[in-house]
């Protein structure tokens, strides 16, 4: 008799079990996620498939994971749950973050960026709170008592947060094969924080600049890109970034192969496909997969409120940097810039330029920066799968993958 | 190439870590510089190279 209520009742019994009571932490955590896509419209079509993915692999048995048995121990001939067979499908190989970067390819216009190229180079400078929180995360590491080149394939993936770019957090973090609980913290701190940049970007700016220059006029010229520039732009940034960085293939490679589609003028619906229902499917996919690396016993612990720490100094350093560079160019130039364009430099985008444009607009309801804010932003995105390549070919020498 | 670079600075997978770290840093911002560097010669060829849309529409 009591082994049939066990067997009705074992969902309820799981949690008096060890650790399993932690589930019920991941509830209230997916809960929160699912809460600032819905209530604060933080990334929604993100946050909300994380937040319930988060909850489905926490459930009783983990049904939709790797499959348990009441004492949470997981059973090795249990079939694996369609989350974990999206895992193996689409996070692992690195799939879906390469399809994303084909839809993003899709919907990003380089036009503002070919009519102020100089922009180039924020993307470059706001790149520094990744190497910054590289630093940072080796120092502390040693006190969670991560060594060696554990620590350094997770320094790196915890820097790369900064590039406030998901899909190359998620590909840094799994060709290092970072245990789920990392990916899985990485990958929530750098797509919530993404959510967040209207709010951790403006302090940040405000406090390394003055009003004054925050209320610096500059010019924009509307002129028409030749098609052919915009052509040749993505097939010869693939080939330069393959030869220089070939880590960075992958992403540069599908990020310009979408570009390419969007630019080409003859693959509209191709075009439409990636903007629309790729960039959609694939979002589904990731996120929900995403939420299914939260599993309680190993995302609950002191390592993850770390990497979520760490996440927001990578983004603040990286405004911060963006800004300074922007500051330091001034020093030389005639005709000053706004150097709240610096802070554009990451990859958030659009947020980040409009972040920016908003914060003109404050100080001088005239002022109209938002352009050359777009063009520092779409520099951003190079910048950011640059650097990833960067982080993923240094490491790798040094933890002799 | 990358690595025969690394070499020379005797900077190896037996060296301290923060060592390791900061040639990390060193190279990794160097090298996004200068390959944004290359996208911007890219981009400034390119426009000087081909005929302005404009003049094309005229």
């Amino acid at each position: 008799m009591t082994e049939i209520f066990e067997s009705i009742f074992e969902g309820i019994l799981y949690f008096g079990h060890g650790d399993n009571w932690k589930a019920l932490i991941m509830y209230v955590i997916g809960g929160v996620l699912i809460a600032l896509a819905i209530k604060k419209e933080y990334e929604p079509a993100l946050l909300l498939p994380i937040g319930f993915g988060a909850i489905l692999v926490n459930l009783p048995l983990s049904i939709a994971g790797i499959a348990t048995d009441v004492y949470g121990v997981a059973d090795p001939l249990a079939e694996p749950g369609f989350l974990e067979v999206l895992r193996v499908a689409g996070i692992a190989n690195e799939l879906f973050p390469i399809l994303i970067f084909i839809a993003i390819g899709a919907m990003i216009d380089f036009t503002p960026l070919f009519k102020n190229p100089y922009m180039i180079f924020f993307g470059a400078a706001a790149q520094f709170g990744i190497f910054v929180t590289f630093i940072i995360t080796l120092v502390l590491l040693p006190y969670f008592d991560v060594h060696g080149t554990d620590a350094m394939k997770i320094a790196a993936s915890v820097g790369i947060i900064g590039a406030a770019d998901g899909p190359t957090t998620i590909y840094v973090g799994n060709y290092f094969k970072l245990p789920e609980a990392y990916i899985g913290a990485i990958s929530v701190a750098a797509y919530s924080y993404m959510s967040l940049v209207p709010i951790i970007q403006p302090p940040v700016i405000k406090l390394l600049t003055t009003k004054k220059e925050r209320m610096i006029r500059m010019d924009y010229h509307e002129e028409k890109v030749p098609k052919g520039v915009m052509i040749v732009f993505p097939i010869l940034v693939t080939i330069i970034a393959g030869i220089i960085v070939p880590m960075s293939v992958p992403l540069v490679g599908s990020l310009m192969f979408g570009n390419l589609i969007r630019v080409s003028g003859v693959l509209e619906r191709l075009s439409q496909t990636a903007q629309n229902e790729l960039a959609n499917l694939v979002t589904i996919l990731l996120g929900i997969t995403i939420g299914s690396t939260m599993v309680a016993d190993k995302f609950i612990q002191p390592i993850t409120l770390l990497i979520m720490l760490l996440g927001l100094f990578a983004f603040v350093f990286d405004t911060a940097g963006g800004v300074l560079f922007a500051k330091f160019l001034n020093l030389f130039m005639k005709k000053k810039m706004n150097p709240m364009i610096g802070a554009s430099g990451i990859s958030a985008f659009p947020m980040s330029a409009r972040v920016v444009q908003k914060i003109a607009k404050e100080e001088d309801p005239t002022n109209f920066i938002l352009m050359q804010a777009i063009s520092a932003n779409v520099s951003g995105q190079l910048g950011s799968i640059v650097a990833g390549g960067f982080i993923i070919a240094l490491v790798s020498y040094f933890v002799g993958m | 190439m990358l690595n025969s670079y690394l070499l020379d600075f005797s900077v190896t997978s037996s060296s301290p870590l923060w060592q390791q770290g900061l040639v990390v840093c060193a190279f990794g911002l160097l090298g996004v510089f200068s390959v944004l560097f290359l996208f911007f010669i890219t981009i400034f060829l390119i426009q000087k190279l081909s005929p302005s849309g404009e003049k094309k529409e005229n």
